[in-house]
């Protein structure tokens, strides 16, 4: 199988004098979501439009699957790719389902096929068939209106979908549930999707790849990831803003997120644990010596399991094997590292001294501040570990 | 009352036949009217440049005092039926020319964008898209072309086709009332009933889909926000 299901090359395309896609050279991989994304005028619907030949290039070659689109008929060139527009479309002379049969049912599939085809997309969209099947375009709010359209450019299950700002008339709350539909959709389906936006949020946590245009060529071309890490010029920085830049979770480490550990000695007993987790409201303490090094962490699950000897104390029943990080960690890795610890992690210096700990009430803390433009860098001390409840 | 009581017995047979040729004067004319009308219409959409002029030339028949339309035919066609049904169909056309290109001029871009997008020939894109959008206002024109028609198919008795023209003309040279109301009433129940009939028939051809839009607009106004906050606490739950 080819690797690129669309490739430009050198593809131009002007109206008269007036050029509005300049020499534009890409390719997209099966199975990959790609945004086209610039500012209003910079010809990335063109360049969308040009794929489903909707729009003829003036020169350069154009690849769907390795075959020149020009050489495909344009009929059944578009029924094999799946096509979502941001006026939804959708036609309020037909019930939903027909609406969604639309392509099989012009590809003269069996009828019985498409309409059992039709019943399984409205499930996988999330709206029940038994309910809406039956019903008019007009009977539905916006939002609803777009997963059918979602569902009807994938009725006749075409590899590739063009989606022209599916998104960007919906209400915010709409948009978002559609945004992470789109994704659960992408990680089963896995087909490979051209998106146009102009909302830089929207690319950023869709696109595996962003195509940035300006003026009909392209700016950058790179994952979301290395645009923020590497914006190509000004242009770039200005369009992505720097408030993504600021907020960028990887320009975090873990000296950025961590708190103030409440510590304990090791010869303690149980119930004085208890008590001072009780105090200090946390579920873990950090186990420390007298010159603050780390020595292992007890939390509630330690101290209840052996609570009944009232002979043992702290550094018999502290856990060892937590992992920890320095200050220095990316907060990716911090987070990874979470994941497969307790929620809390002591942060320690290179000669195993207690330095903080992070916590996710903590980590959540730095994206609010971010959001609200406080500095990032700030370190916070609200001097609790994770909060009892 | 009792003079058009009178009027009516006098005229009966005679009525039978005018009402028969009326009907068949005007029907005729309609329907060929409809057949010239509605693909010119659609034709007029895929040249647009053609629109203006040819909708300039049925305007200006349209301007035409019917009586002289009909006078025309007399050197070219003679007298009978057959010039009177032409002139009628001359015209008929306006109103449905003009509607049927109108309507489907105004059916939205965006569904013959995404129709075209999903892979429909245009001829599929004019009968399962645009024909049905432009519907209401396609009959409506129709409607007009029938009212007026039956109307001017009166005149049709001055080149000898007939009609209920005949009887009211009678009426009018024997200077009789009644005798004039027994041939123009039933010109304007004729009318009437047609048009009625026509209303009908748009209500049954519209899609179901099309008069839940109309009627639920100012509903999902509303109803939107509920229905959203259901959606989302099915989610979260």
């Amino acid at each position: 199988m080819e690797k690129f299901a669309v490739e430009f090359r050198n593809v131009s395309k002007s109206y008269g004098d007036h050029p509005v896609v300049r020499d534009i050279s890409f390719a997209v991989a099966v199975g990959q979501l790609v945004t086209l994304i610039g500012p209003s005028g910079c010809g990335k619907t063109t360049t969308l439009k040009m794929v489903n030949r909707l729009i003829e290039p003036t020169s350069g070659t154009l690849l769907v699957h390795g075959e020149d689109v020009r050489r495909r008929n344009p009929v059944e060139l578009r029924r094999s790719i799946g096509y979502v527009i941001q006026q939804i479309g959708l036609f309020p002379h037909l019930t939903i389902e027909e609406n969604i049969a639309l392509v099989p049912r012009l590809n003269r599939q069996d009828k019985r096929a498409y309409l059992r085809r039709a019943e399984e997309l409205l499930d996988l969209i999330g709206l029940d068939p038994a309910r809406f099947r039956h019903r008019y375009p007009g009977e539905l709010s916006g939002g609803q209106q777009q997963r059918v359209g979602v569902a009807r450019a994938l009725a006749a299950d075409p590899d590739i979908i063009l989606m022209d700002e599916p998104f960007s008339a919906l209400d915010p709350i709409s948009r978002e549930s559609l945004q992470d539909e789109l994704l659960r959709l992408q990680g089963t389906l896995r087909k490979t999707i051209l998106f146009v936006t102009h909302d830089m949020d929207e690319a950023m946590k869709l696109a595996d790849n962003i195509i940035l245009m300006k003026d009909g060529e392209i700016v950058q071309a790179d994952s979301p990831d290395q645009i923020l890490r590497h914006p190509k010029d000004e242009f770039v920085r200005d369009f992505v803003g720097e408030k993504r830049f600021r907020q960028a979770a990887w320009s975090a480490v873990a000296g950025d997120v961590m708190t103030n550990a409440v510590t304990i000695s090791p010869s303690r007993g149980l119930a004085e644990a208890v008590h001072l987790m009780g105090r200090q409201r946390v579920n873990g303490l950090m186990v420390t010596d007298n010159h603050q090094h780390y020595l292992g962490v007890v939390g509630a699950e330690e101290v209840y399991r052996n609570y009944g000897n009232e002979r043992q104390t702290v550094a018999d029943v502290m856990n060892r094997d937590l992992p920890v990080v320095s200050e220095d960690t990316p907060l990716p890795r911090v987070l990874a590292a979470m994941e497969s610890g307790r929620g809390y992690l002591p942060v320690l210096d290179a000669n195993r001294k207690l330095l903080g700990v992070v916590t996710r009430a903590s980590v959540i803390r730095l994206v609010v501040e971010t959001y609200r433009g406080g500095a990032a860098n700030e370190r916070t001390d609200a001097g609790v570990v994770a909060k009892l409840g | 009352m009792n003079a058009l009581m009178q009027a009516l017995s006098q005229n009966w047979g005679d009525l039978a036949t005018a009402l028969g040729q009326h009907l068949f004067l005007s029907l005729v004319a309609v329907v060929l009217g409809c057949v010239i009308s509605v693909p010119l219409g659609v034709y007029l959409t895929r040249h647009r440049r053609l629109a203006g002029p040819v909708l300039t030339v049925v305007s200006v028949i349209q301007t035409i005092p019917s009586l002289a339309l009909l006078g025309f035919m007399i050197p070219l066609l003679g007298i009978g039926t057959v010039p009177a049904v032409i002139a009628l169909t001359l015209y008929a056309l306006l109103p449905m020319v003009r509607n049927t290109y109108t309507g489907i001029q105004e059916v939205d871009r965006s569904l013959i964008e995404s129709a075209t997008g999903m892979g429909m020939t245009r001829r599929q894109i004019l009968w399962m898209v645009e024909l049905p959008m432009a519907r209401g206002i396609i009959i409506a024109g129709v409607r007009t072309s029938a009212v007026t028609t039956i109307g001017v198919a009166t005149l049709a008795t001055f080149i000898g086709a007939g009609g209920l023209g005949d009887i009211i003309m009678r009426g009018i040279d024997m200077i009789d009332t009644p005798t004039i109301l027994v041939g123009a009433i039933p010109a304007a129940l004729l009318a009437i009933v047609f048009d009625v009939l026509l209303m009908w028939l748009d209500r049954w051809l519209t899609p179901r889909g099309l008069r839940v839009a109309a009627r639920s607009g100012q509903r999902r106004a509303d109803g939107n926000v509920t229905v959203e906050t259901a959606d989302i606490r099915r989610r979260g739950a």
